[in-house]
């Protein structure tokens, strides 16, 4: 479980996370999206204990992150934006750097890579940075640590490529960990996710379960100007208007994530009552 | 029970990755000293003068190499901090921060200078030879297991002093890689330009503040020099000399490595 505790972070005299509590347990992919310069990467930062935060506490797991003891860092797994890995071959690699992960499944890893089409006896040393953080995701999941942050895990990877990542991501999730991927690229994130974070002014401006969103939000295509009247969110498309509204019969439905992105940075408060 | 602090067999773990990973750039780094060594005694062997490889010269260029080459490579050790996929890398490894610390110093101070050393000797034998076939001098290679049999060039005092300086200032190299973020090497040369400036400065002071006279180092005294000849001897406790000597010659490598070591430990991105 990752506990954040009137959390406050800031770059110099920039606040960028004033007085933020939640609380992530296993079992879910959270879905972490904001702007450019919300504090996503910071955020899963200080979860990893890269960063400490200025004010507040989080402990992932009951232990303090800041600390970086190698039995909170076996069990913790971080994808950054810009990773690094050493100029060597992926069998010496995973010789190296798996035996520091006890729960690290090789079986997996080298599914993972078959899935991303990469050779198993492959030198890191040149390859595309694209191939390279394919590697650095499947030896992420492969390690089966408890904790699986991803900042940005779509930039630099190809259409076909996402939708393989999708797979490896989806086969990672089980009840006892928690998975939490950071994008602005919305698109990326759906059908993978079960949580939502929306990070905007220094803070969590929602935190909600997809499920629950899909019962109380309802996403369409709409022809009807009439539907405009009645619309928390509308945007206007071809011939028609896509509108996010309060789905009042409770049909079901699936959730938009752009919209219910856009929808809650133009209107939070009453995004946040209806999901209340 | 995980063992956060240090647990041997994971030290070991992580040791084996760090020669993996950068025995290539220490092998390229000995192969380095070995290429200096060879450009600048190569270019005394064209020089007519034939002391300049008695036992006194070689044991100059022991220590020159020694200095330059051990504080360069001391002051770009943690240099992957100043990236930020490197340190998060270098942080996340899941050892605990005292084995990733030992481990780095074990390859910068130990092996490297038992490496650097004989690669010194090595090139020291052969130029010797050369030496003594073009001059028809009978010098010999020094040993540098037994350092103190020959003539100190820079001080009074035996050579295995000169120690009590190096490997202060190898560890100084080395917390300025931990503490600078950028540059650090850069940045350790100014550190050590400022601490010889206010050394100077203390001299100046010291020079200026204290009556004249001689200071007796070996028996901790000062000699008050006075106009009528009746000097007046100033003795500082021998506590006072013993704690400031075991400090200087003991205590100050491993202090600058704890210093080091903390900065480490409260390091972020």
């Amino acid at each position: 479980m990752i506990s954040i505790r009137d959390f406050y972070f800031s770059y110099g005299r920039t606040p960028v996370f004033t007085g933020v509590s939640t609380t992530l347990t296993p079992g879910h992919i959270y879905g972490v999206l904001g702007k450019n310069g919300t504090g996503k990467s910071t955020l899963l930062y200080n979860i990893a204990g890269l960063l400490y935060p200025t004010g507040g506490k989080i402990t992932v797991n009951g232990q303090d992150p800041g600390k970086r003891e190698p039995s909170f860092l076996r069990d913790i797994f971080m994808v950054p934006e810009e990773f690094y890995l050493p100029n060597i071959s992926i069998p010496s690699f995973v010789k190296y750097y798996s035996v520091f992960y006890p729960k690290f499944d090789h079986e997996a890893f080298s599914r993972y890579l078959e899935l991303f089409e990469i050779p198993l006896e492959s030198l890191l040393q040149g390859m595309s940075y694209g191939q390279k953080k394919k590697v650095y995701i499947s030896f992420a999941v492969a390690s089966n640590t408890s904790v699986l942050l991803m900042d940005e895990p779509t930039n630099g990877l190809d259409i076909i490529s996402k939708g393989q990542l999708r797979k490896v991501i989806a086969s990672a999730a089980s009840d006892d960990k928690i998975l939490m991927i950071s994008s602005h690229q919305v698109k990326d994130l759906e059908n993978l996710i079960d949580e939502v974070v929306i990070l905007s002014d220094t803070t969590i401006v929602l935190k909600e379960n997809l499920e629950h969103v899909s019962e109380r939000l309802s996403f369409k295509l709409s022809f009807d100007e009439s539907d405009l009247h009645g619309a928390i969110y509308a945007e206007s498309v071809l011939r028609g208007n896509t509108v996010v509204m309060e789905n009042i019969d409770r049909e079901e439905g699936k959730v938009d994530l752009e919209l219910l992105y856009k929808a809650t940075m133009s209107n939070p408060l009453k995004i946040k009552s209806i999901l209340k | 029970m995980v063992a956060n602090i240090f647990q041997p067999a994971r030290t070991l773990l992580y040791l084996k990755k760090y020669v993996f990973e950068n025995g290539r750039s220490f092998i390229l780094l000995n192969l380095a000293i070995a290429a200096f060594l060879v450009l600048w005694l190569g270019v005394y062997l064209n020089f007519t003068n034939p002391n300049l490889f008695s036992e006194r010269a070689q044991v100059a260029y022991y220590f020159i190499t020694l200095f330059l080459s051990g504080c360069l490579s001391a002051g770009v050790l943690f240099s992957e901090l100043g990236s930020k996929d490197r340190s998060i890398h270098y942080f996340l490894i899941p050892a605990s921060l005292l084995e990733k610390f030992l481990t780095s110093l074990f390859f910068a101070i130990v092996i490297f200078f038992i490496s650097s050393s004989c690669i010194f000797w090595l090139v020291d034998s052969i130029v010797v030879i050369i030496a003594n076939s073009k001059y028809e001098t009978h010098w010999e290679v020094i040993n540098l297991l037994s350092l103190n049999k020959y003539a100190n060039p820079f001080f009074d005092g035996p050579l295995t002093d000169i120690f009590y300086f190096y490997f202060p200032a190898q560890a100084l190299f080395i917390l300025c890689s931990v503490y600078f973020r950028k540059y650090a090497l850069f940045k350790a040369f100014v550190v050590v330009g400022l601490l010889w400036v206010v050394g100077v400065l203390l001299f100046l002071a010291y020079q200026r503040l204290v009556p004249t006279g001689m200071l007796h180092l070996s028996a901790g005294s000062y000699e008050v020099l006075e106009a009528n000849g009746d000097n007046k001897m100033v003795v500082v406790p021998w506590w006072v000399l013993v704690s400031g000597s075991v400090l200087l010659r003991y205590l100050l490598t491993p202090l600058l490595l704890t210093v080091a070591y903390f900065r480490l430990k409260e390091k972020e991105l």
